[in-house]
């Protein structure tokens, strides 16, 4: 047995063990908040196969309500949560937090395995300190929302996006299993969670863009072939949802149906929100206690009152709202938004312990532990933002689209109020380019530790695929600067 | 192994019992506060177009009731919101203080029945777009009128939509 691996074996003992020391904080505490619809819907999905083994009739309206509701979330973590229900019905708080704590934890080794077979012992061994043994990336790993999840199959998916730009760039046409593995990964990411649409959206177009730039002839149709398979891959898994999510709006939903109140609520005048202020949030705290419900509620009293779909209705409230939105208001609201995103990841550390736990050493354990690994995670991985690595094509296609996912991802804050636990999908994503990022420093020294992760592909690379990745790298870096001061100097004058 | 453990799982969980979801993130939609009977409108008098109230609530001896007209636009909604209460027997109050006019964009009306009387301003939204199906809003000031039941529902105020009585 090698020393990385000896190592890696240790930190995933570290893990487990961190683990079973948090579950002994989070077993008996109840879901909460969206999880409630994500168990929900796993209960509904249970009675649904049930109900198919037992040849009675399915459920629908159960479905429509507790799956759907009303098209807020893509059900990738009721899907997850399924099986236990499947198993027993009546699974209490403790089974629950114990079955996706062992889920969450077979996803890591998982994505840790694959990190390290497409990038290196290195690379999955910071994966699994940051956010491996994060306190609460840990505590949410008990949590069936479904972020966390989302980070590491987004993951998954860059290191298929890895592996698959290594074949382009050798000039080799990828084969049809990665095309499907791709498609598989991208479909499952979005089905955890709709908000990395964006990146699953912009990986494939850096995969085509680049198949069509560095292939020729018959390679590079067998390309459009295997990413043609990706794409029907990813449609077909994606087309039941929207079919059944549409049928049960009467409107067409593709992922979800929250961006018009999302941006309503985030950007627009509340007082609008409803043609008029939304009703008043009723029993803060209690599970419907917060500001998503009046406007849902609205909308469907609209529809009930002139038989229009209240997703329509919803697009209407939010373009009635957004005449009140200059830039300046927009780019304080963003600033907000993003320290919310980037800047309180203990922040749901209530909802996860004991209520006598809050305050104690425990707490403050998770707290200051989480903000510490947050901080180098968000910090210095962020940082791969602004660099441009051109130490070798490998690094650079690394280095590009590690920038690319991070990039995609933190767009969440122009769209959506900022909540502490968006983070916890950027997270591993950010692990891969502090990985980078060490991989980099070291190759400075005289005698490197880490081996170069593929270094037979270089003599055959092409000076101008070089070019062009550094080129893209440096687009990115300014367009990022630009984004960032554009909204700092609109957003606080 | 495992996948025929999952078969035999599956084959055997109708006899393990049925899960119960609550259904709290598509909690039912509470009816229509003129529809439950808690607060009706005067005697007789019944809107004949599409509406959702917003807030509801006595003020200073008057009860003032704030509706959304959809669908139409303000003139259709104000002969509408006037023939509710016409074919109820109201008829135009002569003896209203200040005679209603016209305020910008809003329209103003001033009813009677007896000793019943009811003012109203109706006001389109801003902007408006053709498509919009939530088209404006309708102000009326009437008489009060007490609760009429100790039904539940009376007193859910996401139907009776009388917020600021629930914050007193």
């Amino acid at each position: 047995m090698s020393r990385g691996t000896r190592i890696l074996l240790v930190l995933v003992g570290l893990h487990v063990v961190a683990k079973l020391l948090l579950f002994t904080l989070v077993k008996d505490i109840a879901v909460c908040c969206d999880q409630v619809s994500y168990d929900d819907g796993a209960k509904a999905l249970s009675n649904v196969v049930r109900d198919l083994v037992g040849g009675g009739p399915v459920p629908i309206a159960e479905l429509q309500r507790n799956l759907v509701g009303g098209g807020w979330f893509t059900p990738g973590s009721s899907i997850v949560l399924t099986p236990l229900y499947i198993v027993d019905p009546d699974a209490g708080t403790t089974a629950v937090r114990a079955y996706l704590g062992v889920f969450s934890t077979l996803l890591l080794l998982f994505t840790a395995l694959r990190v390290r077979a497409v990038l290196g012992d290195l690379y999955a061994g910071i994966l699994l300190v940051l956010p491996g043994l994060v306190p609460m990336y840990l505590l949410f790993s008990f949590s069936a929302w479904g972020d966390l999840v989302a980070g590491l199959l987004c993951t998954l998916l860059l290191m298929e996006l890895i592996t698959l730009m290594r074949t382009l760039v050798a000039g080799e046409a990828p084969t049809l299993t990665q095309g499907v593995r791709f498609g598989l990964a991208a479909i499952a990411a979005v089905y955890a969670r709709s908000s990395t649409s964006l990146l699953v959206v912009g990986m494939g177009v850096v995969l085509g863009v680049t198949a069509l730039l560095l292939l020729r002839g018959r390679v590079r149709w067998q390309a459009v072939l295997s990413f043609g398979l990706a794409a029907v891959t990813f449609l077909a898994i994606l087309a039941p949802w929207s079919v059944f999510a549409s049928k049960t709006l009467d409107a067409r939903v593709l992922t979800t149906t929250t961006v018009p109140i999302v941006m309503a609520n985030t950007f627009g005048d509340r007082d609008r929100v409803c043609f008029s202020p939304c009703d008043p949030v009723q029993d803060p705290g209690s599970i419907r206690g917060n500001i998503w419900f009046p406007p849902m509620q609205y909308s469907r009293e609209v529809a009930r009152a002139t038989g229009e779909s209240e997703v329509v209705v919803e697009q209407q409230m939010w373009a009635y709202t957004r005449g009140s939105i200059t830039p300046n208001s927009f780019a304080a609201d963003v600033i907000d938004n993003f320290w919310r995103y980037a800047g309180i990841p203990a922040s749901f550390a209530r909802l996860l312990i004991p209520a006598d736990a809050e305050g104690g050493a425990a707490y403050w354990a998770i707290v200051i532990g989480t903000y510490a690994g947050w901080a180098i995670l968000f910090l210095v991985g962020g940082s791969l933002l602004l660099t441009v690595v051109r130490r070798s094509t490998d690094h650079q296609v690394i280095s590009l689209v590690t920038t690319l996912a991070l990039g995609s991802l933190f767009t969440q804050p122009f769209v959506h109020v900022g909540t502490g636990r968006y983070w916890t999908t950027a997270a591993p994503l950010l692990a891969i380019a502090l990985g980078l990022l060490v991989v980099l420093l070291d190759a400075r020294r005289a005698n490197p530790r880490f081996a170069q992760p593929s270094a037979t592909m270089e003599p055959a690379t092409p000076v101008a695929v070089d070019r062009w990745l550094t080129v893209a790298q440096a687009v990115l870096a300014v367009a990022t600067v630009v984004v960032v001061a554009a909204v700092l100097v609109l957003g606080l004058t | 192994m495992l996948g025929v453990l999952a078969v035999v799982l599956v084959a055997l969980s109708p006899s393990f019992g049925r899960a119960e979801p609550s259904g709290e993130y598509r909690p039912p939609l509470p009816p229509d506060a003129l529809t439950t009977g808690c607060y009706p409108l005067p005697d007789g008098v019944e809107l004949d177009f599409s509406y959702q109230v917003r807030t509801d609530g006595d003020v200073r001896g008057r009860r003032q009731l704030v509706i959304q007209y959809n669908l139409i636009d303000r003139d259709e909604a104000l002969r509408a919101v006037v023939r509710s209460f016409t074919n109820a027997g109201f008829a135009v109050d002569t003896r209203a203080a200040a005679p209603p006019g016209d305020e910008g964009a809003v329209r103003t009306f001033a009813l009677a029945r007896d000793e019943e009387t009811v003012t109203g301003r109706v006001i389109p939204m801003d902007p408006l777009t053709d498509d919009q199906i939530v088209r404006g809003t309708i102000e009326l000031s009437l008489p009060v009128v007490a609760r009429q039941s100790d039904d539940a529902v009376c007193f859910d105020v996401e139907s009776t939509k009388r917020f600021s009585e629930a914050e007193q």
